[in-house]
């Protein structure tokens, strides 16, 4: 753990540093008329603000992506034990990722990897 | 910052280019020269080149473009017709009438960069949709939100095509925007990303003299339209590869190939394979006939723009914008009702 | 063990490694793009990625209708720091890395998650329609190339028995990760490219979305990202040297030149990928990434444990 301290003093350092950089200098500027706050757009207006109950097609995606990262928590440790225990290792994670890929293959075949 | 001002003075200028009516293709041609860079949103730009006739519809949407530049930035009015009318936002623009308006972006950027004197906005400081009731505060009136929300009103929802009912996004995307050709206003319904229904419009782009070069055919003109298709895609350094061959007549038969094998190679036509299925044809195809640079070739018949609109619905909004450019002409779009 | 650096000098040392990668990033990205583009670039292309600074540095930031200005201020400095904390496991020499966790991966991992966190937030705060269709696209990339990157480096810690990054490193002293597991190398480049929304999987900024998150970042705060998506791919080619490339391996040279020189390599294959290829279309690319690429993956953990069992 004390091995965390330097990663996480570097985390803090940058992000003061960058969340100063960006604030900062425009921190007293008036705001900008409202024509100059408009969407760009290409020279078109919107019709609402963009902010909105967006459909996010890939919904069902997301599920199977928290199934393989519960997987790769038993992966990481896994990895470590893996020479010590040799061939039993592999065919235990060989059988947790082909129950896994089932999910993929089944998301697959309902078209939940396209949406439209 | 002395120092600041002079790094900035000597780098590339990043402009943002408006084309209006009688400028064709040809301001693509500038991203060959190095020491401009285009960039496809007019905050990023230094210089705003409005190149060719702005009247009306174009001219109030490029009075929208112009108020989004930064205050510091710079217009450079590009016109073989400088005593045309000129919407506001030209009206204190640099006025230039030559073949090759790279000098005048340069110095163009320069004063921007080096003497930041704020810009004046052209359009009313009003906000977009001011507060509107019966009482003496705005309240009250008609309807479930009991009046008009101040501001923008906030997205409603619609049925979509798989079942759900979440909110669309409909919008006016204008005519300065990268994969629209000359002139083309989107109007489209987007839900999540993908079109629901969308309506081209060819504005006005007016009567009078073309700039010089603007109009091209042949390999020149097919040349121009893949660098737009290029930068589409993500591929600058491909995109001002086949700028600069343009710029330089489009002559050598070899290079126009090497180009194309380049094209092919980078997965461009894979991305555009199934997309714009129009008359049995998509994008793909239209974008390899183009990549033959077959001088032969000519005579594509224009489509017209509600075929196009219908082709949309239900595509994605950047494969929506490649189908649009994969039908764009290569010349100057003619006016009025006739297809982009 | 491996020295680690003081907590005070670890912020030093990670801005001033970023500072410089994301800066040959930028060089190398233009000399490249000028090649390709036969422009004939010269010397002055040293100083160009400075000028473009001052450029940006002079433009006024710019403000939309209805912002989140929390978010819009918070989201680039998110993603820096994800760039900083990532570079802090990589290793440089036999004795030095600034954070060399025992968890290496595991926190180099959680720096690429928060990746799409950051991207998000950085496309919704602006509350403007590009930006918005932008930040929602590469999210769906993003959880899809997330879980590549968690099988090529596990597949790594394998023969090293051990998540740690210089143990890692030790472990391909007489054969690079890139030789022995072939698959690793480029399923990591995809996933490189996919966190600095780079080239081929620029979703998050594309020119076909007018910039995409980026498209309503002017002035010093659109400098701050840019630079933040040079770094994070500096650190991505860091990674890869240090974990497929053999890191502070090779004769006569020093540890960290060897490492510079294998991070600027990789630095210029992720540049041409970024000119040579085409954006792939989100839909596209996640079917891509589902279908052919995780089982690409599975092969080669399964490389990495056959080959571990002698």
């Amino acid at each position: 753990m004390r091995a965390l301290a330097p990663a996480l003093a570097a985390f803090a350092g940058v992000f003061a540093v960058a969340l100063a950089a960006t604030v900062w200098p425009g921190a007293k500027a008036p705001l900008p008329p409202w024509p100059a706050r408009a969407p760009w757009l290409g020279g078109g207006t919107p019709e609402t603000h963009a902010w909105s109950r967006f459909h996010a097609r890939y919904y069902p995606l997301t599920l199977v992506f928290v199934a393989f990262e519960m997987e790769m928590m038993f992966m990481y440790p896994w990895a470590v034990v893996y020479v010590r225990e040799g061939v039993t290792a592999l065919a235990d994670m060989g059988v947790f990722l082909a129950l896994l890929s089932l999910g993929v293959l089944y998301a697959w075949r309902e078209r939940a990897l396209r949406w439209q | 910052m002395t120092v600041l001002r002079r790094l900035a003075q000597d780098a590339p200028a990043p402009v943002f280019v408006a084309r209006g009516g009688g400028a064709g293709l040809l301001p693509v041609e500038l991203q060959a020269d190095p020491r401009l860079r285009m960039v496809g949103s007019a905050r990023h730009a230094t210089v705003l080149l409005a190149a060719g006739r702005f009247a009306g519809a174009m001219g109030d949407a490029l009075d929208r473009v112009h108020d989004q530049l930064p205050s510091t930035g710079a217009v450079v009015w590009w016109t073989a017709d400088p005593d045309a009318a000129r919407p506001p936002s030209l009206a204190e623009a640099t006025v230039f009438g030559g073949p090759d308006p790279v000098e005048a972006v340069l110095a163009a950027h320069r004063r921007a960069v080096s003497q930041p004197g704020a810009r004046r906005a052209v359009l009313a400081d009003e906000p977009p949709h001011p507060f509107e009731g019966r009482g003496d505060h705005g309240q009250g009136g008609e309807g479930m939100m009991g009046g008009v929300p101040f501001g923008r009103a906030m997205a409603m929802t619609a049925d979509d095509r798989d079942g759900l009912a979440l909110d669309q996004l409909p919008l006016q995307l204008g005519p300065f925007l990268l994969g629209l050709p000359n002139g083309v206003r989107v109007s489209a319904v987007l839900q999540g990303g993908v079109v629901q229904e969308a309506e081209l419009e060819g504005l006005d782009l007016g009567e009078g003299r073309a700039l010089a070069g603007a109009d091209a055919t042949g390999a020149r003109a097919d040349l121009r339209w893949l660098a737009e298709a290029l930068r589409l895609g993500g591929l600058d350094a491909l995109a001002r590869r086949a700028a600069r061959l343009a710029r330089a007549g489009a002559t050598d038969a070899a290079a126009c190939a090497r180009v194309a094998k380049l094209v092919r190679r980078s997965g461009l036509p894979a991305a555009w394979s199934k997309v714009g299925v129009v008359e049995g044809e998509d994008a793909r195809s239209r974008l390899e006939r183009r990549l033959r640079f077959d001088p032969r070739a000519g005579g594509r018949r224009p489509l017209p723009a509600d075929r196009i609109g219908r082709a949309l619905a239900g595509q994605d909004w950047s494969d929506a914008l490649v189908t649009i450019w994969s039908f764009a002409s290569v010349g100057e779009r003619a006016p009025a009702a006739a297809a982009p | 063990m491996s020295n680690h650096a003081d907590i005070w000098a670890a912020p030093l040392l990670a801005a001033g490694i970023l500072a410089v990668g994301a800066y040959t990033v930028a060089v190398i990205h233009l000399a490249v793009g000028g090649w390709l583009a036969q422009a004939r670039p010269g010397v002055g292309l040293l100083l160009q990625p400075a000028r473009s600074a001052a450029v940006l540095m002079a433009q006024p930031a710019t403000a939309t209708e209805r912002p989140d200005r929390a978010m819009a201020a918070l989201s680039p400095a998110l993603y820096a720091a994800l760039a900083a904390v990532a570079v802090t496991v990589v290793p440089w020499s036999r004795s030095f890395s600034i954070a060399d966790v025992e968890t290496g991966i595991v926190l180099w991992g959680t720096a690429e998650a928060l990746v799409i966190v950051a991207m998000f937030l950085h496309g919704w705060s602006s509350n403007s329609h590009q930006p918005l269709l932008a930040a929602y696209r590469f999210v769906a990339a993003g959880v899809s190339y997330l879980l590549l990157s968690m099988f090529v480096l596990i597949a790594a810690a394998i023969p090293a028995e051990s998540l740690q990054l210089s143990r890692i490193v030790e472990s391909q002293a007489g054969l690079w990760n890139v030789v022995r597991q072939p698959l690793g190398l480029p399923l990591f480049v995809v996933v490189a490219l996919g966190s600095a929304t780079w080239g081929p999987l620029d979703l998050a900024d594309g020119s076909d979305v007018s910039g995409g998150t980026a498209a309503e970042a002017s002035g010093i705060p659109g400098l701050v990202w840019m630079w933040a998506r040079a770094a994070m791919l500096a650190a991505f080619a860091a990674m890869s040297a240090a974990v497929f490339l053999g890191g502070w391996h090779g004769p006569v040279l020093p540890g960290p030149a060897w490492m510079a020189v294998k991070t600027v390599a990789m630095i210029t294959v992720l540049s041409a990928a970024g000119h040579l290829l085409a954006r792939v279309p989100a839909e596209r690319f996640v079917t891509w990434a589902w279908v052919v690429l995780l089982p690409l993956g599975f092969a080669d953990l399964a490389i990495a444990g056959l080959g571990s069992l002698r």
